[in-house]
């Protein structure tokens, strides 16, 4: 089976990758994002729950959790844009031996910011945090959300137990951020004792409607320069905080057609501009009306508008997952959405616009973006 | 058969940890036959070796 070649990309050229249930793919294109080239798949017949090109320090390391369903799961790097690939030699990540845990999905690999330029952090499912300090060569659990109290109790979603998004500090500092589904918004402060931060997220679909966790918190985002600012979409309804979770408040339930969807997207240039995809419901979870539309907002959530010029409109009836929906680095963003169908939509002008780049690829599960140093 | 895929392991940790995961589980669609038997109808990863018996690991039909 030959394998593809590698990425086509130098330096300012704009990488999206595209991790699918078949294997993972790539698109790149110069900073004009006008002609964009398909590579792949690598990892053929496996899952790509999570990707990532780390461009930090000026490398360009591919990290990829991928899943074969025969041989589970596994994290590999590239540092040539996949013309070859390591083999982790010892195992990457694994749980310690004393939790009697194995690491089904690696559903997050989540390089942190500038000021920790070998920090990578993972998410994975039975729900944990893993740090790597060597720029994703090894990893070790975080021991103290493990041992969290909460965590016997946490309820998987319907996609399993899984620690699916990494907030961290752009700051370098200690406080961290992660999403879990079904358990909520958790967050530390020092870096150490964990605390759920979920206060003002609804939980129609628990008896309690403010439990302390519990929430099904489905993606989490800020820009960088105000870190304290998320922006969160959970089962039903998008939620803002000022103050790193501390307290949410629901936005947009005026202006969107349906506030349950999974992804959010924080705008990387402009603070209070952010991004959504709303699905009809969780009993339905097809895009509103068969018409495709992101939705934006400039105003820190306070009014949305629909992003859907070039989007289908009519009989568009797709669902978009958490992780497959990313904004490159370059100001106006470039916007970049998966379908669970295969499509991948792009718009160069922060949602003005959009085109359709490629289709009938497998079912898409994430999208993350950068450009290259 | 839990010391044969042990020293397989240590002498092939990326065959190790392809048949078992880190808990030591035998991986969902990966089929370990003790001679003609498939282990799981024995004693999984109890199973008896005899001497002299081969060991083979298969995908199953399931997944991909």
């Amino acid at each position: 089976m030959d394998e593809p070649e590698s990425i086509a990309a130098s330096t300012g050229d704009v990488v999206v990758l595209l991790g699918t249930t078949k294997g993972l793919f790539a698109l790149a294109a110069g900073p004009e994002r006008d002609r964009w080239a398909l590579t792949g798949p690598w990892f053929r017949g496996e899952e790509i729950y999570a990707a990532a090109l780390d461009t930090r320090r000026g490398r360009t390391r591919l990290l990829v959790g991928a899943t074969s369903s025969h041989w589970g799961p596994s994290v590999y790097r590239s540092d040539d844009l996949g013309a070859s690939w390591t083999e982790p030699e010892p195992e990457t990540l694994a749980f310690p031996a004393d939790t009697g845990a194995a690491v089904a999905h690696v559903w997050q690999l989540q390089p942190a910011g500038d000021a920790q330029p070998d920090v990578v952090y993972a998410g994975v499912e039975p729900a944990a945090l893993f740090r790597s300090d060597d720029a994703g060569l090894s990893f070790r659990l975080d021991r103290n959300l493990w041992g969290h109290e909460h965590r016997p109790q946490w309820q998987p979603g319907g996609g399993g137990l899984c620690l699916h998004t990494v907030v961290t500090d752009p700051a370098g500092g200690p406080r961290l951020g992660v999403g879990i589904s079904a358990a909520g918004f958790y967050r530390t402060l020092d870096g150490t004792s964990w605390e759920a931060a979920n206060v003002g997220i609804r939980t129609p679909f628990l008896p309690d409607p403010t439990p302390v966790f519990g929430q099904c918190v489905h993606k989490v985002d800020r820009h960088p320069a105000e870190p304290d600012t998320l922006f969160l979409q959970h089962h039903w309804g998008v939620y803002r905080s000022d103050d790193f979770g501390g307290r949410w408040d629901e936005v947009g339930a005026d202006d969107l057609p349906s506030t349950f969807g999974f992804p959010v997207v924080a705008d990387p240039n402009h603070p209070g501009h952010a991004y959504v995809l709303p699905l009809t419901s969780d009993l339905f979870r097809c895009t509103p009306d068969g018409r495709f539309r992101v939705y934006g907002t400039t105003d820190g959530g306070a009014s949305w508008r629909g992003l859907e010029h070039g989007l289908p409109q009519e009989h568009a009836w797709l669902s978009v997952l958490r992780d497959a929906f990313a904004a490159d680095a370059l100001d106006p963003a470039g916007l970049y959405v998966g379908t669970r169908t295969g499509e991948v939509f792009a718009s160069p002008d922060a949602g003005a616009t959009w085109r359709e780049l490629t289709r009938h690829l497998p079912p898409v599960l994430c999208v993350k973006t950068a450009v290259m140093p | 058969m839990r010391a044969v895929l042990d020293a397989v392991a240590a002498d092939h940790p990326a065959i190790g940890r392809r048949v078992r995961d880190e808990a030591g589980t035998l991986r969902r669609h990966v089929n370990v036959f003790v001679g003609a038997d498939n282990a799981r109808d024995l004693d999984d990863s109890d199973t008896l070796v005899p001497e002299g018996t081969e060991v083979v690991v298969l995908p199953a039909v399931s997944g991909g």
